[in-house]
């Protein structure tokens, strides 16, 4: 199975909106997802990170803010690109019974 | 404990708009992994078959308190098993088996985009069949994942 990326670097416009809120990068990215009625499914294995994802709700992006994020988008995927012929063909050839 | 926002899917059904993930959490610390989210508040779980963890996270549900409607379960079909009309009952039901469970919440088509089949691949028998068997009153919602906007429509709050 392909490697999802386990980081997404801070660019400083996310620290700079994640300071502004007193919240982290993480958490900023959450809740422009969740602004966007994503349903989002965060992963962690440790405690502190599970809470420290779950505490999106008490903060809101500005109609700014939620821009600044959106124009980081470069168009390319950080792992799995569903459009690359070749991932899509690992995928597809991979059984799990 | 806070309460996590919903959103109400095209069918009615409430959805947490936040839920706990465990793909690629180590199989040995997925069901450790599950308790400390609920413990912590999480109310949606997001498994799949393809991860091949749901006994893991089966376990979870079953040590913890949380009654069953208070947590939305969600795991997905790998239809790259399931290219037999046939199969795709046999995997619902093994996924239940593995999370011990009698519903799920979401039952998700796991990348519908990719097949191998020339026919255009197993999608539209395998969610009709999803949709006809009699287990199919235990699913309340039944869409696809990992797949385009134009498949599936957006939410509403």
């Amino acid at each position: 199975m392909p490697k999802a990326a386990t980081t997404c670097s801070p660019t400083p416009t996310l620290t700079e909106i994640a300071d502004a809120h007193g919240k982290s990068v993480a958490q900023v990215v959450l809740r422009w997802l969740i602004q966007r009625d994503v349903v989002v499914i965060p992963k962690s294995v440790r405690p502190e990170r599970m809470a420290e994802n779950l505490a999106v709700f008490d903060f809101e992006l500005t109609d700014d803010q939620m821009a600044q994020v959106a124009g980081l988008d470069t168009g390319e995927s950080l792992f799995f690109d569903h459009r690359d012929p070749a991932a899509v063909s690992q995928l597809g050839n991979y059984r799990v019974n | 404990m806070p309460t996590i926002p919903t959103v109400t899917l095209n069918n009615g059904v409430e959805m947490p708009i936040l839920g706990f993930g465990v793909f690629q959490i180590p199989h040995e610390d997925t069901e450790r992994a599950v308790n400390d989210a609920l413990s912590v508040g999480y109310r949606h779980l997001d498994t799949a078959a393809a991860y091949q963890n749901e006994e893991a996270v089966g376990r979870a549900i079953a040590v913890s308190a949380i009654p069953r409607e208070d947590v939305f379960i969600t795991t997905k079909l790998w239809i790259q098993d399931a290219p037999a009309e046939d199969n795709t009952r046999r995997a619902f039901e093994q996924s239940l088996t593995r999370l011990g469970l009698d519903h799920l919440d979401l039952y998700l088509i796991h990348s519908p985009s990719v097949t191998s089949t020339a026919s255009g691949g197993p999608c539209k028998p395998c969610t009709s069949k999803a949709r006809s068997a009699p287990s199919a009153s235990r699913i309340s919602t039944l869409t696809a994942s990992s797949t385009s906007s134009t498949i599936t429509r957006p939410p509403r709050r």
